[in-house]
């Protein structure tokens, strides 16, 4: 008899989310994004083009101004 | 009247493809919709089955005005004019924009204008409520380009609704995989769909029509409903 190993998933409830919006969504904002700074930066690392824009960029912090 | 104008961040990123799939997509939503070219390649025609002896179009006409008999009606029932064979100035095309507004239609309509990649949306009189699809592929050359719009974009007194919006996705390349990882996370104006690499965009051209009516069950099909739905969103977010 085979054994399935069974996935177990989490739902959050409403009071998950607050908390989670409290801590990393700030006052106004509704959503929480999850980014890997860290593997972002290794592929940017990766090609030599995209480290060069990267560079340049944070000198005008344009993630900071436009989003 | 709901305006969006699409343009390539640089030439062959398949602009007039989204244009034309994209006006069939918002039809079937049963929205109106009239299309324009803008760009003197004159090609979109050809996607809503216009005769390739077909050539005239707005600009060998003096004015908008006279060149009403140019509107033609394709098969789903969308309204397009195509550019035609003449030259346009800036100003032209700007008074084409204008006169397009004042088309006695539904004040709900679309109006998608097909811009050629090397026009300075600058020199077009854009308002806060226009939506601007700048339309990338997923390569190098326009993660540089996206960064030096952004750059533009900041210092530019004019407000319109930009966003980045990537066509021809290919999910089995490392690189564009990348890309999208990056440009997901990082990227600000990033439009939150995108269109996937489907052989039905090109098939369905070489058939005289869009993916929307070749393949109702292919990718292609998926990813310009999605985007119809996404702009119907964001132009009601702002009435």
């Amino acid at each position: 008899m085979n054994e399935f190993s069974v996935k177990k998933s989490n739902i959050l409830t409403q009071y998950d989310i607050d908390n989670l919006l409290s801590r990393f969504g700030g006052k106004t904002s509704s959503y929480i994004e999850i980014v890997d700074v860290q593997k972002n930066n290794q592929i940017i690392e990766k090609y030599p083009l995209l480290s060069d824009v990267s560079r340049s960029c944070e000198m005008f912090d344009i993630n900071m101004n436009t989003k | 009247m709901k305006k969006v104008f699409l343009k390539g961040i640089k030439g062959g990123t398949g602009t007039t493809s989204i244009v034309a799939n994209l006006a069939c997509a918002l039809r079937k939503s049963d929205e109106d919709v009239i299309a324009i070219d803008l760009d003197p390649k004159s090609d979109l025609g050809l996607h809503f089955g216009l005769s390739w002896e077909h050539t005239s179009g707005w600009s060998n006409y003096l004015s908008f005005e006279s060149a009403l008999d140019e509107f033609h009606i394709d098969d789903d029932g969308v309204i397009f004019l195509p550019f035609g064979t003449l030259s346009a100035s800036t100003q032209r095309t700007q008074k084409t924009i204008e006169s397009a507004q004042q088309l006695q239609v539904n004040d709900n309509a679309w109006l998608l204008f097909d811009c050629p990649a090397h026009q300075d949306l600058q020199d077009y009189d854009l308002s806060s409520h226009d939506i601007v699809l700048e339309v990338i592929n997923c390569d190098a050359i326009c993660h540089s380009l996206i960064y030096r719009r952004l750059l533009q974009l900041n210092q530019s007194s004019k407000k319109w609704q930009h966003y980045f919006l990537i066509n021809n996705y290919n999910s089995a390349s490392e690189l564009e995989s990348d890309l999208l990882q990056i440009w997901q996370s990082e990227t600000p104006l990033l439009a939150p769909v995108h269109i996937n690499k489907d052989e039905v965009i090109k098939e369905s051209t070489a058939f005289r029509n869009v993916a929307v009516n070749c393949a109702p069950y292919s990718v292609a099909y998926d990813d310009f409903e999605t985007l119809a739905s996404w702009l119907v969103t964001r132009a009601a977010d702002n009435d």
